[in-house]
């Protein structure tokens, strides 16, 4: 029962993440939901949520090109972007109602502005500016930056976000992110229950349906994992993935056809998103987001100050998970995460732990070379 | 179009009170047709009436610099009916009221205009061999059109024709994107440069370059910087407007993507490929037409 | 002096000014005695010229890297550290020059995610580089939006800055100092504006690149010397003098038969002296305006203490050049394109679309769907501004006339 829960459960997860309208989704809409997009995780689903509003978190993993994009943008912009902007181009985005674009990196920011100038009829479009520091300051900025998307999402949708509501769905999700790291929790055994394979489509899974469904499918998913724990199997190597994306398994499926095991990873899409929860002590909801955002899971790259806290989570997690080596990704023309990783690469360097960069395109042309190295990889690594 | 609406209400309504506080008011209706506006202007007016730039030392007076404030707000609606055509209205002094000053550049940018104290004035002693140079207005200039005809599809050819460039003789608008900061030169003032000039000429420039205007009204604000703040709050109102309808126009125009980035798979590469040999074809029978015509 | 000779000594001043810094951007010099401090981008000269302590901008020390007969070599060591191979080559060699030891430890390091991508990651290199583990640092968010609420919120910022600042290096900051520098500092931005107005005669009346030699010793060599803050006033001055009277007597640039006015709108790039003097010698084509020669600068309000740093925020962040294009809607710089080809009379507007530049690269069919309406011939370049190689100036040379025959303006 156990084992057909878990496959039911990591099937319906894998169709939801290789495609955009799921069956979910549809359901939502088919009851009159209404689907909001967006663009990276520091846009807060709970805001969202509190409206009745389904997010819907973007991405282009089915994408085949970037021809029709690539009229907007050029070839020395990100990748990811492009796939989605390119899907948007070819109608597969009409089904959002809304879009939230977090100003994040400077493309894409600009696909904001290209997509209000471009014939995707998207009713409703918004630029949530965000703070490119940690601090105490920024808290308050973005909080204010928090409010004005609240406003326009109640001015453009004709609903009302209420404190009582945010916190309701401040909840929701803080259980999602409980569910999330438990699962995670399971891979720090020798024989993790599931691969990173099946992780990345866990929470892709869980950006792209409705919340209540996904909490439930996810307890659903924990409790057969629990129970089913192959102890047959050993692997060459624990891996760790730390970068940019994270919605696609390209990675992992290579490492572990080379019988390593992707263990944790702390990607766009990944071990970011569940870090911690949002405290729910009452007071301004947004401020809690706000703070937990700015302060509390200042993950991407383009924030400034919170490096050491980002080189902290990535050593405990390497401890915490017997982590044998870490493959960083990142996109081509990704400037923020080329400084990353240069400097993780150097900081575990003189940690004595193994890891390799990997640029790669968000749809890469050929899996050979990438194949290539991360078996060479792996190979040092066993040895 | 109507989304303007209630805002050209605003403004004519601000314009009511500052008349009913005392403020001092001067009204001139244009005449209706275009000829007969250019036909009563003291200076030119249209492509190269000016040489597009004001010394310094040829300033008669400047109108809102940004220590004497300015504002400039365009508005514009399909009811002809909410505005009165051919009206300018002038609240505050006239720029023949203003005189030459002997106020040199710098003490010009550092004392804020019109406004500032024998104090300061006192502390810009210092003669220098800089050319004298003028005083500045506080000014807003508040521009309403209408037309049966005039949709959002019009607003950015509308916003494109306020950029004056070298369109009015002896008036220069300043590079200064933040608000509307201007010259009027000593010979256009010698002329009887006045705001009834810049209101006509403004509304002869508008309306050849969109025969769909059928109303404007113009309105020009010189009394203080305080009344220039409140109009400047509409104005920023105004705008956030303005970038919706932007955004609708761009959406309008279609999906024109005329080939992908790739060389090779678009359709216009054989145009492309022969372009150079055209070209010389080309110079060279428009060589031969000039040495004929020089014959 | 006729006006030839004049330009010509304005010209020979600003280079002498330069040379004072080294490869890195530092002034070796000024910064005797003084507090030195190193910051990722365009600082605000107001500061260190008030506090009185030597500013060298890392962006600068990168560009600066690019230019001169080793540009090359040093493009190529940059490239070996590592980083993304498609990174801006002036941030790279910015990082190279950081990573490889050659910058003077300083007293502390500001850094800011303005304007890009590229400058915010070489923000955080510096923030993490362990010799310097032990300098004092001071992070700036400059925000994206241009409300006043933004301005104030990086105003507030700015005055934290100033106060740390006063903390690391003893330095006072005294109000009224400060609020004669600002002054001063209008002046100057005033009279940049009044030179711009200038080159609206037909024909142009000096080379509008001397407004970035300008822009640049207001504000690049006078954050790194003070001293130089005052003199930068009176070199402006000079300029518009000699300009003005050109202006009266219709004269044009010397040498120049002015046929084709046209609109560079990105950096200036570091092989510039290989391409613009060619083009207006042989096509008669001058370049009315690039980031650096375009001013456009709210005053800084002086006043109320509140007003000054707000003020001095939204000159910062909507005024400095890259921060107004990079970080705030393409809108901004659609308008700009249009408002100066009209205002200036240009008659084609060229993009470089630098290859660093993440933002114009992913806006630039906004930009050139904007100059089709407007009846503004365009072009497209996609160059290197700090690399040659990768588009000489010949191959731009050769496009631009190509351009420019195709759009009927040769």
């Amino acid at each position: 029962m156990s084992t057909n829960n878990k496959t039911s459960i990591l099937e319906k997860f894998t169709h939801i993440s290789e495609t955009l309208v799921n069956p979910s989704l549809a359901r939502f809409r088919e009851d009159g939901g209404r689907v909001v997009g967006y663009f990276c995780s520091v846009m807060p689903e709970e805001l969202l949520i509190a409206g009745g509003l389904m997010p819907f978190r973007m991405r282009g993993n089915m994408s085949r090109g970037t021809d029709n994009a690539d009229v907007y943008f050029t070839s020395w912009n990100c990748s990811f972007p492009r796939h989605c902007f390119n899907l948007a181009l070819l109608g597969e985005f009409n089904f959002l109602d809304g879009l939230v674009v977090a100003g994040t990196c400077d493309t894409i920011r600009f696909v904001f502005d290209n997509w209000k100038k471009s014939p995707v009829k998207t009713p409703f479009i918004h630029l949530l500016n965000v703070p490119h520091v940690s601090g105490e300051p920024m808290v308050d900025y973005f909080r204010g930056e928090l409010a004005k998307l609240r406003l326009a999402l109640e001015t453009s949708f004709g609903i009302t976000i209420t404190d009582d509501k945010v916190w309701d769905a401040v909840r929701l999700c803080n259980r999602t992110r409980e569910l999330q790291q438990a699962i995670y929790a399971l891979r720090k055994s020798d024989h993790p229950p599931i691969s990173g394979s099946e992780m990345v489509q866990v929470m892709v899974a869980g950006a792209s349906m409705p919340k209540e469904e996904y909490n439930d499918d996810l307890e659903t998913l924990l409790n057969s994992l629990k129970s089913s724990i192959d102890d047959s199997r050993t692997y060459d190597a624990r891996l760790l993935v730390v970068g940019s994306g994270g919605d696609d398994t390209i990675i992992t499926q290579i490492a572990e056809e080379m019988n390593a095991v992707v263990v944790n990873d702390h990607t766009c899409f990944g071990g970011k998103v569940k870090y911690g929860t949002i405290s729910e002590t009452g007071g301004d909801p947004l401020e809690a987001i706000a703070k937990y955002q700015v302060l509390d899971r200042p993950f991407c790259p383009k924030i400034g100050g919170a490096y050491q806290l980002r080189l902290d989570v990535i050593l405990n997690l390497i401890k915490e998970y017997r982590i044998d080596g870490m493959i960083g990704q990142r996109m081509g023309c990704c400037d923020s995460w080329s400084g990353e990783l240069y400097s993780l690469r150097t900081d575990l360097k003189s940690e004595g732990i193994p890891s390799m960069i990997l640029e790669r395109d968000y749809i890469p042309d050929s899996i050979g070379q990438i194949s290539t190295r991360i078996q060479a990889f792996i190979e040092t690594i066993r040895r | 179009m109507d989304v303007f609406d209630p805002y050209i209400i605003k403004c004519t309504n601000k314009i009511d009170e500052m008349v009913a506080d005392g403020k001092k008011i001067r009204v001139v209706m244009a005449p209706p047709s275009l000829d007969e506006i250019r036909g009563g202007l003291p200076i030119a007016v249209g492509p190269a009436a000016s040489q597009g730039v004001i010394l310094r030392s040829d300033t008669f007076v400047e109108l809102g610099n940004p220590e004497a404030g300015s504002c400039s707000i365009f508005l514009y609606t399909s009811q002809p009916s909410l505005l009165c055509n051919g009206r300018i209205t002038l609240l505050g002094p006239d720029i023949s009221d203003s005189g030459i000053s002997n106020l040199t550049f710098d003490e010009v940018v550092t004392s804020g205009g019109l406004h500032s104290s024998d104090q300061d004035l006192e502390l810009l002693e210092k003669a220098s061999h800089r050319a004298p140079a003028a005083k500045s207005f506080p000014f807003a200039q508040i521009i309403m059109v209408a037309g049966k005809n005039l949709s959002e599809n019009d607003y950015e050819i509308l916003k494109t024709n306020q950029i004056i460039g070298d369109l009015i003789e002896g008036y220069m608008v300043r590079s200064f994107t933040q608000n509307i900061w201007s010259r009027v030169s000593r010979e256009a003032a010698a002329k009887g440069f006045t705001f009834e000039t810049l209101g006509k000429a403004l509304m002869a420039l508008l309306k050849s370059a969109n025969p769909k205007i059928e109303a404007i009204e113009i309105a020009f604000v010189t009394t203080n910087k305080h009344d220039i703040d409140i109009l400047e709050e509409y104005a920023r109102q105004i705008q956030k407007i303005s970038k919706e309808i932007v955004k609708e126009n761009w959406k309008i125009k279609g999906y024109d993507i005329e080939c992908a980035s790739d060389c090779a798979s678009c359709d216009d590469k054989p145009v492309c490929d022969t372009i150079r040999d055209v070209l010389k074809e080309k110079m060279k029978e428009a060589r031969k037409l000039k040495n004929h015509k020089q014959k | 002096m006729n006006h030839q000779e004049i330009l010509n000594q304005l010209d020979a001043e600003a280079n002498d000014l330069f040379k004072e810094l080294t490869i890195y951007g530092v002034n070796d010099n000024a910064r005797k005695g003084l507090p030195f401090i190193i910051a990722s981008d365009d600082a605000l000269p107001e500061i260190p010229v008030a506090m009185n302590f030597s500013l060298s901008i890392m962006t600068v020390a990168g560009a600066m890297g690019t230019a001169g007969p080793e540009a090359a070599t040093n493009i190529d060591r940059a490239t070996e550290m590592g980083i993304e191979n498609r990174l801006c080559n002036s941030v790279k060699m910015a990082a190279y020059y950081l990573e490889a030891g050659i910058l003077p430890v300083p007293d502390m390091i500001i850094t800011t995610n303005s304007p890009c991508d590229a400058v915010d990651m070489l923000g955080q290199l510096m923030d993490k580089y362990k010799p310097w583990a032990d300098v004092p640092k001071f992070r700036l968010d400059s925000p994206h939006g241009h409300e006043p609420s933004d301005f104030a919120y990086f105003g507030e910022q700015l005055r934290a800055c100033t106060r740390e600042i006063s903390r690391v290096t003893g330095r006072k900051f005294e109000m009224d100092r400060f609020l004669d520098v600002c002054n001063e500092s209008n002046k100057q931005a005033r009279l940049i504006q009044e030179f711009q107005e200038l080159k609206r005669a037909v024909p142009c009346p000096v080379d509008p690149d001397m407004a970035r030699k300008g822009w640049e010793i207001a504000r690049w060599i006078a954050a790194t010397d003070p001293a130089v803050f005052p003199k930068a006033t009176r070199w402006l001055e000079r300029l518009i003098e000699v300009t003005e009277d050109k202006v009266k007597h219709q004269l044009g640039i010397e040498g120049v038969d002015e046929k084709i006015r046209f609109l560079w709108y990105d950096v200036s790039p570091s092989w510039s002296s290989k391409l613009f003097p060619r083009l207006q010698k042989e096509l008669g084509a001058v370049c009315m305006m690039n980031y650096y020669s375009f001013a456009n600068w709210t005053p800084i309000d002086t006043s109320s203490e509140e007003r000054i740093m707000s003020s001095i925020a939204e000159k910062y962040l909507m005024g400095t050049p890259m921060t107004r294009q990079a970080m705030h809607p393409a809108d901004i710089y659609c308008e700009d394109v249009v408002r100066i080809c009209k205002e200036f009379k240009c008659d084609a507007m060229v993009m470089p679309c630098h290859i660093g530049h993440r933002d114009t690269n992913a806006y630039h069919k906004l930009a050139k769907d904007v100059c089709r309406e407007n009846g503004i011939p365009f072009l497209f370049l996609g160059c290197d501004v700090w690399d040659e190689r990768y588009m000489t100036p010949e191959v731009v040379f050769d496009r631009m006339k190509t351009f420019f025959e195709v759009s009927g303006l040769l």
